[in-house]
């Protein structure tokens, strides 16, 4: 009878059935015990998994959201930094720009003129001038094997 | 009864109910359609102006090279110093306030008051300061707490690091970084670059949400203009252009154009009085500021200062026009070279005028020059023989060369501002020309060009008789230094043959070695050119005159052709043979070595060069009097010792043969003279003159050897104060040019 409660409930055919004579040496009880048992086990598990479920999922959330705040503030400050650090480059470029800009100055010919004309400084006739010839293109000097050197030319 | 009254009630009020469904859903449906498809756009951009922030990333604007790199124009980021005068809440602050930055701006500190006290929200204080004076701000701020109330914008500013040096063709950008005037503005599109743009989400306060709705759209630095200007030939020309202007009271400003003839490439173009681009508005020009000065709290004066500003700014190299007067000549003469109605061999008669129509036409030299070759012709720039040459041309052969030789036409430079030529107003068309046109034409009277179509005119005689477009920009190139575009040489075609070409360089050549233009001679180079002194017709004052001299070198293979104009001068001489061809010739004296071209001096120029002064401090007085003696010099001691102390002139410097070496033998105190007045000596009297002042003279300027050479400018001043035995350059030139 417990038989029927365990497996199928509605509509057991086997009911209207002949019957075979059981064998005796089958004990009912003993398996009913160990299916029990082995039920219980699975369930409490089962009720135990269930209760952890929620606790796993709960910090796995937990551990992405703080990971993505962390990230997130991580992101922050680096491009805050990034930001300042773009300010402060600008702001020296700027200044390399206005300093090699007042160089410029300084250093321009009507300046130039002028200081040496101070200094006693004479501006050198043309016959003064030694003019010397150099290549229209560059030369590249290649070593091979034993010393052997080419000249390779028309590198521009 | 009832029951069907109630149902007809059920049904109507169904009805009813229905209708007011339908009304209010039709309504709905007008309405949706009204805001999503009709007014869409306007709520769209609504929405969007709520719900994002747009941020401009201004673009870096391109920077302007020389020919070698060098920067002539860059921006940096400079920041506005500004301020919210309405947060202002205590006497005491606005005091602070202006007393803090008129120090740190350098501003006058009642100016700064009169702004805070303002009712605005915004008022700038001072705009694109450097990072040096905008941290003093920032200090500033801080310390005294005013944040709210100054802050500091950030902008872009425009770098001319060499001032006023070409600042005509660069140009100048305005407040919001857009080119004004010269490169700036012909080349604004290449130069500034494209702004970005960040697009970000707003959060309820208003704040930005960076990150998850931020769209970034980087800006695009502006590509950079590498030029055919060498700054070096710049700066010469400018020094003596502007030296010129000054000295010959030049009233109409002066202008130099240095171009390569074989490719059009301009070399220096420059316009003088002209203005800083650092600070475009405000008036370089002394007189021009004196003149204003007295102007001052006139009616007058607003008007005055506005023409003072765009005169300053205009290009007078491409945008004045003038008569070209005799160095015209040059395409009259290449055209009846080119035609084969003129040959070398052919003579003139020129007995001080001609008459053309009825109309008597006077030779500059008005006892005339007689009979003349064709190059004595171009040598002593006679009118009567060109204008015999342009008869014998005739109207349509003269206005085909005209017309060839580029003067109708604009030369199509890349600089805004050029004027074009105008038949009728500018030229006589060549179907509407007369005898009488010709011949005032034929030595360049009638008609007006630029300065630079006459160079690229002159360019063509003589570069083998190639018109090539004059330009100013070789090349493109964007923030990596990669070619963007190359503005390769542009022939439009060739006027006359090479052959008639080399021949305008033979004759003109002459010019400078023996006729009008032997001012422009430059020692150890064959120069070629042409003077023109004309008449401005257009003027009331009949005695104005244009001062002008186009010269080239070498004559064999012309690889610089410069022009000299020179507008108004009121000198006691003002003939371009004179007053301008110096200026080409000093310009070309400094140039030519720069650009590699090689002096090689005749016999007559070699006896005639200065030596370099030999070292001869530390040595024994014995082995010091050797050493000077054989290098073609003499000795003057001073003092009793044995070795010598210190020389004068100094080691190395040039001074003229037979020149004087002081030297100082011991202790003694330097022997001081007082520098003479050279001005209108001749060689042998300036040269009397240093020897009885114990000063070395160096020669400079023309062919001692001509008649009517006289002294006109020395390097150290009259009255100075200088050791015996100092060199003193003093320049000479031929006095006998006229024209």
């Amino acid at each position: 009878m417990s038989k029927y409660y365990v497996d199928s409930f509605a509509y057991d055919f086997d009911m209207f059935m002949p019957r075979e004579k059981r064998q005796d040496n089958i004990i009912e009880l003993d398996r009913k015990k160990t299916t029990v048992k082995s039920t219980g086990k699975k369930t409490r598990a089962k009720a135990k998994s269930k209760r952890l479920l929620p606790v796993v999922f709960t910090a796995i959330m937990l551990a992405l959201i703080v990971g993505n705040i962390y990230l997130r503030v991580q992101v922050t400050e680096v491009t805050s930094k990034i930001n300042k650090a773009q300010i402060e480059n600008d702001k020296l470029l700027s200044e390399q720009i206005s300093l090699e800009m007042k160089l410029e100055n300084d250093i321009a010919y009507k300046n130039l003129e002028e200081s040496a004309k101070a200094l006693g400084m004479q501006k050198a006739e043309p016959y003064q001038m030694n003019y010397i010839c150099s290549a229209d293109v560059d030369v590249v000097e290649v070593k091979e094997g034993n010393g052997l050197v080419t000249a390779q030319t028309g590198v521009e | 009864m009832a029951d069907g009254s109630n149902k007809s009630m059920i049904i109507r009020m169904f009805a009813i109910i229905c209708v007011i469904v339908l009304l209010f859903f039709g309504a709905a449906s007008v309405n949706l359609v009204k805001i999503m498809i009709i007014d869409g756009e306007e709520y769209k951009t609504k929405a969007a102006a709520q719900q994002l922030s747009d941020t401009t990333l201004s673009a870096k604007r391109g920077d302007i090279f020389d020919r070698n790199n060098e920067v002539l124009a860059t921006s940096a980021t400079a920041w506005t110093v500004y301020i919210t005068p309405q947060d202002i809440k205590t006497e005491e602050e606005r005091k602070t306030i202006a007393s803090g930055l008129s120090e740190i701006l350098e501003l006058d500190y009642e100016t700064v008051l009169k702004q805070t006290q303002k009712k605005t929200y915004y008022e700038k204080i001072k705009s694109r300061i450097e990072k040096t004076t905008a941290d003093k701000v920032r200090a500033f701020i801080s310390e005294h707490k005013l944040g709210s109330i100054v802050g500091l914008d950030e902008t872009t500013k425009r770098y001319y690091p060499n001032n006023s040096l070409a600042s005509t063709v660069l140009g100048f950008v305005g407040t919001d970084n857009q080119g004004l005037s010269g490169l700036e503005s012909y080349y604004d599109e290449n130069l500034s670059g494209t702004d970005g743009r960040v697009r970000a989400a707003k959060n309820a306060r208003g704040a930005d949400m960076p990150f998850s709705y931020e769209k970034i759209v980087e800006a695009q630095t502006g590509n950079s203009l590498v030029l055919t200007i060498d700054k070096y030939i710049q700066y010469v020309a400018e020094k003596y252009l502007e030296k010129a202007v000054e000295e010959n009271n030049v009233t109409n400003r002066g202008c130099v154009i240095a171009m390569d003839p074989n490719t059009g490439g301009i070399l220096a173009m420059a316009t003088k009085p002209d203005f800083d681009p650092n600070t475009p508005f405000s008036i370089t020009d002394e007189k021009t500021l004196a003149a204003l000065e007295e102007l001052k709290d006139t009616e007058e004066y607003n008007d005055a200062f506005n023409k003072a500003q765009k005169e300053q700014w205009r290009n007078k190299a491409i945008s004045d026009t003038y008569e070209p007067g005799s160095v015209f000549k040059v395409v009259t003469g290449s055209a009846a070279l080119e035609e084969g109605v003129v040959f070398l061999t052919n003579s003139f008669s020129c007995p001080g005028y001609i008459v053309i129509a009825g109309t008597r036409y006077h030779c500059h030299k008005h006892a005339g020059h007689g009979t003349q070759s064709l190059g004595g012709a171009f040598a002593n720039s006679c009118n009567p023989a060109f204008i015999q040459i342009g008869q014998t041309l005739g109207v349509k052969s003269f206005f085909k060369y005209f017309q060839s030789y580029g003067l109708t036409e604009k030369t199509g430079i890349d600089l805004p501002g050029e004027t074009a030529p105008i038949a009728g107003v500018t030229y006589h068309d060549g179907s509407t020309m007369t005898n009488i046109d010709l011949a005032s034409e034929s030595f360049g009277q009638g008609f007006n060009v630029t300065p630079i179509q006459l160079i690229t005119a002159i360019s063509a005689a003589v570069n083998g008789g190639y018109l090539v477009q004059p330009h100013v920009v070789s090349k493109i190139v964007d923030v990596d230094n990669n070619t963007v575009k190359n503005y390769e040489t542009k022939q439009k075609r060739q006027v006359i043959s090479t052959e008639t070409s080399e021949l305008i360089c033979q004759l003109l050549e002459s010019v400078v070695s023996q006729g009008s233009g032997k001012n422009a001679y430059v020692p150890g180079y064959s120069v070629g050119g042409k003077t023109g002194t004309s008449q401005k017709l257009s003027s009331e004052d009949e005695t104005a005159r244009i001062a002008s001299f186009c010269g080239f070198a070498p004559t064999d293979n012309p690889q610089i052709v410069v022009l000299v104009v020179l507008d108004e001068p009121h000198a006691p001489v003002i003939y371009g043979g004179t007053i301008a061809a110096p200026v080409a010739g000093s310009i070309l004296s400094d140039v030519l070595p720069y650009m590699g071209v090689e002096p090689a001096y005749n016999e007559e120029e070699m006896s005639s060069l200065s030596v370099s002064t030999p070292d001869v401090t530390g040595k024994s007085l014995e082995q010091a009097k050797k050493a000077i003696t054989d290098a073609g010099l003499t000795v003057r001691v001073v003092g009793n010792g044995d070795t010598v102390e210190r020389q004068v002139p100094s080691v190395g410097q040039p001074i003229s043969k037979q020149g004087t070496v002081v030297l100082y033998t011991g202790a003694d105190q330097a022997v001081m003279v007082e520098v003479p007045d050279f001005a209108g000596l001749t060689v042998s009297q300036a040269n009397s003159l240093a020897a009885e002042y114990k000063l070395n003279i160096k020669f400079s300027g023309y062919s001692l050897s001509a008649s009517n050479v006289v002294a006109y400018s020395q390097s150290i001043s009259v009255g100075e104060s200088v050791e015996i035995g100092s060199v003193i350059t003093v320049s000479f030139r031929s006095s006998d040019s006229s024209d």
